[in-house]
């Protein structure tokens, strides 16, 4: 087809000439074009209340109610069912509160097209479907946790998993599921969050200190698993000791910070995650134990009051001191629930009471000496304070009164402050080596208590001359170790043999006497810093065998010269066979028989120390010809025993060289050693 | 002689523009066309981000604006960029304007920005004198216009009571059913006057009856909630099918559960309300939208078989009729079956 070009240029003159108008025109066309818009949001529910039941049993359940806790709603769910209840209509703006949260909680889509017959099945079918229950309940506490004012349900719960999480790690999990392990975290939020405002400035600080220190303790007692009521009694205590902090400071904001402050220190200050793991293990230790959580309650709490109200030094400083006090109370309450932990003296329980007595003693002294005053603190104040109260404990009947107690508790701690005060340790050790070795030295002495009750005061007396015994016999290379081991033999030898009470201070004598003589220059070679240890020990026990001879020695002035020459015969030994083992062996035999035979050397006319040492040299001298014969290493100290029982039942003249008597004397035993090995 | 060679150079001129416009995608005219190229970009973008925000996928429309977190708020930006372009261009005081008005007025609406949408309010009811079509028929913009205080009354009760937590304003169900009624009244009237412009050539009015209905839903379902759950059912002592206090207690005191009392005193009063007044009310509405459906349309609502309706309707219809079907479902058999015959 040809277009005529005029007709083309026409109609471009055309449109350029009316292109306006028709653009208007167009245009007005255009704002008529179809264009979409929303309608506005139809509701989800035609009718909530269809919906009743299937929110009430929600709401009811365990699920339901924990999400009813993360909004803060458990009181209006709580007034609808009053409501009901007393045949009124549920308040309104509660009710929607309610409703919003079950459609929110149970997903419940939007039903406003679905059919109105659906039935009840079709009801619960759309409550169930969408996520997990507890997947839900998850999202809502963590959710909640970015309102500006969440539910203490929701804090507390998420400072739960934080802490639990910091310490268990991917373990949480298990320990909250395990039924044994989760009465441990049960027992923290019934004390610091349901007996307690959670809203409270600082409680979850302290909330998560003491579920940290709990959760501690349980790792480090695996064999031992929480038990319910010991932790009961325990937060309970300091649920209460806080408490009533909080009621002092009345409502001084300031005061009332200082006062959480304060606790906040106290619960994470060293030494509590140690009373807790303690706790762990008397409880398992003692099942008994389990039905007096309101007793053990009560003494934590006397306890902590007496400290805070009599005591605050000792509670504002140190805190191992307090905690201390606690474990060895506790400790002492288990193994003995009616004669220790219910038992009391006056209003008091008898655990606070004995704790009161020992503070107030050892304050006095420690005003008085500085060296005292800084050894009774901290964890050797609880050591004290576990002494006396395991004397006490072992002697009820003669101890835990008002009129008793006082002069005990008063000796007890005059006693071993003099000790402590004196101690030639103290040029011995450092301070903190010294401080673990009268530590030591008092859990040692708590483990025997019946020597305590009976006598406080020579039971220091024994632990004085072991420390100093031990000081000049190992002197070269002292250890606190070689210090608690004689320290301990010492004890339980005065403990087991009652006669050693008479000795009174010359048991500190013997000792001392026997130590300087182990600590000469002729003995450090033959043993080493353990083997004078050793022989110190076996001496103690030998001593302890025969305590009136020993103490007879000492009165006679015979104890120095006879020790020393027993010592100096020994180490004349040219046989070389006398050195370590073999040496504690001969010492400990000969001082035996010295002992046994003492008689004639307390009777000082026939036998001296010159003639002991005579013998010994002249027997060793001998003893060195047999060496392959007759004499080895093995029964030298039984021939050397059996030289001084011979010698001292029928003494005669030692010729210096030998003489015949000797000689007939040393093969008579020789024959009586080859027949008793035979 | 003059007029009509210059008439029929127009006319001539329109429909050469018309087929060259109507070639498809691309056949803009920007400099012959500026004004209506600018119009039709402008509804183009509205389109894409409408599609954008409420299309996007099923369950996940957003709320109202003022429920949502400031980073995820919808918005028309772009749309409403274009329009300030145009304005800059075309200036504010021809009917093209006064369309762009009522379309941004809009779109905060759709958004649940009732605030901004308020402060539009003015400057819409200027713009509806220049909305009346040259046949003297409402066009969807001057429908708007006219109602566009109603429909701020509902959609803010609407977007409260949708809020996050909800919010239950006083009067919310009241407020509702005046906005609702007044949009209502006012269809009716101007559809009694043939007012109105063909059903299928401006959906303007079906958005606004189905939007009525809609409010007067909620408006249904708060008046139930305060008769079902809170004993107040707005009728007399004297009518004997009126739940009142004494009634639902006598009736249930044989309940002792407190659960099983609560229920079945709901129960009788859902009866009650499900039966005498939603139906009314539900009625009401049902006919509104129905005034601009035809009778096919009804009859594909009410009496076909499932999915024949979205078969066979438009998405932009297929809501009203889904409604209309929705709201005659709650009323008596007996109405559908007068639609669909024996």
């Amino acid at each position: 087809m040809t277009i005529p070009v005029s007709v083309v240029m026409s109609a471009i003159t055309a449109v350029l000439k009316y292109r306006g108008r028709v653009d208007t025109i167009l245009s007005l066309n255009e704002t008529t074009k179809g264009l979409p818009f929303r309608l506005p949001p139809a509701p989800k529910h035609e009718d909530r209340s269809r919906f009743l039941r299937q929110m009430w049993a929600f709401f009811e359940s365990p699920t339901g109610l924990a999400i009813l806790h993360t909004r803060d709603l458990v009181a209006d769910f709580d007034d609808v069912k009053a409501a009901a209840a007393n045949n009124l209509n549920p308040p309104a703006a509660k009710l929607d509160r309610c409703y919003t949260l079950y459609f929110e909680a149970a997903d419940i889509p939007a039903a406003l097209l679905a059919s109105e017959d659906a039935g009840p099945g079709d009801l619960r079918a759309l409550a169930s479907s969408g996520p997990d229950t507890e997947m839900r309940l998850a999202y809502y506490v963590v959710e909640s946790q970015r309102l500006s004012r969440n539910p203490v349900f929701a804090r507390l719960a998420l400072a739960t998993v934080d802490t639990a999480l910091e310490f268990l790690g991917e373990n949480a999990a298990s320990f909250i599921a395990n039924p044994k392990t989760r009465v441990l975290v049960e027992s923290v939020i019934s004390e610091f969050a349901v007996k307690q405002d959670f809203d409270d400035f600082s409680i979850r600080t302290i909330y998560q200190s003491l579920l940290g220190s709990a959760l501690f303790a349980a790792l480090d007692n695996p064999d031992s698993l929480p038990n319910e009521a010991a932790l009961k009694a325990l937060f309970g205590a300091l649920n209460d000791l806080r408490a009533a902090g909080l009621a002092d400071r009345g409502d001084d904001a300031g005061g009332r910070e200082r006062a959480d402050e304060f606790f906040a220190r106290l619960i994470t200050a060293e030494g509590f995650r140690t009373l807790t793991s303690s706790l762990f293990r008397q409880v398992a230790s003692d099942p008994s134990f389990v039905s007096s959580d309101k007793v053990a309650k009560e003494v934590i709490t006397a306890t902590l009051n007496t400290f805070a109200e009599g005591f605050p030094e000792i509670l504002d400083g140190d805190k191992t001191a307090v905690f201390g006090v606690i474990e060895a109370g506790l400790a002492a309450g288990a193994q003995n629930v009616e004669g220790v932990l219910k038992a009391r003296i006056g209003e008091r329980p008898l655990v606070t009471a004995v704790a009161t007595a020992i503070a107030g003693n050892i304050g006095e002294h420690a005003a008085a000496n500085a060296l005292f005053g800084e050894l009774g603190t901290g964890r050797i104040f609880a050591d004290f304070y576990r002494v006396a109260l395991d004397a006490v404990a072992s002697n009820p009947d003669a101890l835990a009164n008002t009129a008793a107690l006082p002069p005990f508790a008063r000796d007890l701690v005059t006693s071993l402050a003099r000790v402590l005060s004196d101690t030639p340790l103290r040029e011995s050790f450092e301070r903190e080596t010294l401080r673990d070795v009268v530590s030591k030295s008092l859990v040692v002495l708590s483990k025997h208590p019946e020597l305590v009750a009976r006598d406080s005061r020579f039971a220091s007396t024994v632990i004085g001359a072991a420390f100093e015994a031990a000081g000049k016999a190992i002197s070269d290379g002292l250890q606190s170790d070689d210090v608690i081991a004689v320290t301990d033999v010492a004890l339980k030898s005065a403990t087991d043999n009652l006669a050693l009470l008479a000795m009174d201070d010359r048991f500190r004598s013997v000792l001392v006497t026997i130590g300087s003589a182990l600590g000469t220059e002729g003995v450090k070679p033959l043993l080493t810093r353990a083997g004078r240890r050793e022989a110190l020990t076996v001496s103690i026990r030998a001593v302890a065998a025969n305590p009136a001879v020993w103490a007879g020695f000492d009165e006679a002035d015979i104890l120095q010269p006879l020790t020393l020459g027993l010592i100096d015969g020994l180490t004349s030994d040219p046989t070389k066979l006398l050195s370590g083992p073999v040496m504690v062996a001969a010492l400990r035999k000969s001082l035996s028989a010295v002992a046994r035979r003492g008689a004639v050397l307390l009777a000082g006319d026939r036998v001296g120390h010159e003639e002991l040492k005579s013998l010994l040299t002249l027997s060793l001298a001998a003893a060195e010809t047999e060496i392959g014969t007759s004499i080895d290493g093995e029964n030298l100290p039984d021939f050397l025993e059996r030289v001084i029982l011979s010698y001292l039942a029928a003494p005669f003249v030692l010729a210096e060289g030998g003489s015949e008597t000797f000689d007939v004397f040393i093969r008579d035993l020789l024959t009586q050693l080859d027949t008793a090995r035979a | 002689m003059q007029k009509i060679r210059a008439f029929l150079i127009a006319a001539a001129c329109l429909a050469l523009l018309s087929a060259c416009e109507a070639t498809g995608p691309g056949s803009g005219l920007p400099r012959v066309l500026p004004q209506k190229q600018a119009l039709s970009d402008i509804h183009d973008i509205y389109r894409t981000e409408f599609a954008e925000l409420f299309l996007s996928g099923e369950g996940d429309k957003p709320q109202c604006i003022s429920n949502l977190e400031t980073v995820s708020q919808p918005s028309f930006s772009r749309t409403r960029t274009a329009i300030r372009a145009f304005r800059v261009r075309f200036g504010t005081e021809e009917a093209e304007a006064a369309h762009l008005t009522v379309l941004d007025a809009m779109m905060h609406l759709q958004v649940g920005n009732v605030g901004l949408a308020r402060l539009l309010e003015s400057d819409v009811e200027s713009a509806k004198g220049k909305l009346v079509s040259q046949t003297g028929r409402f066009t969807r913009d001057f429908l708007f216009a006219e109602h566009f205080g109603s429909l701020l009354q509902g959609w803010r009760v609407v977007c409260d009571l949708t809020a996050k937590p909800p919010k239950t304003p006083e009067g919310a169900a009241d407020g509702l059913q005046t906005a609702a009624r007044e949009i209502a009244t006012g269809l009716e009237a101007s559809a009694k006057a043939g007012q109105l412009a063909e059903p299928d050539a401006d959906q303007g009015a079906i958005y606004l009856a189905t939007t009525s209905a809609i409010f007067d839903v909620w408006a249904v379902k708060q008046s139930g909630q305060r008769c079902i759950e809170q004993g107040d059912c707005g009728c007399d002592a004297s009518d004997n099918a009126c739940p009142t206090p004494a009634v639902t207690l006598d009736t249930c005191a044989g309940q002792t559960d407190p659960l099983d009392r609560l229920s079945c005193q709901q129960d009788l009063r859902r009866s009650y309300f499900n039966e005498t007044v939603r139906p009314a009310r539900y009625a009401e509405s049902r006919d509104l939208i129905g005034l601009f459906l035809d009778d096919s349309e009804k009859m594909l609502a009410l009496c076909s078989e499932d999915g024949a309706m979205s078969r066979s309707t438009g998405l932009a219809r297929l809501r009203y009729l889904s409604w209309y079907k929705f709201l005659s479902g709650r009323l008596p058999k007996s109405a559908a079956a007068e639609i669909c015959g024996p």
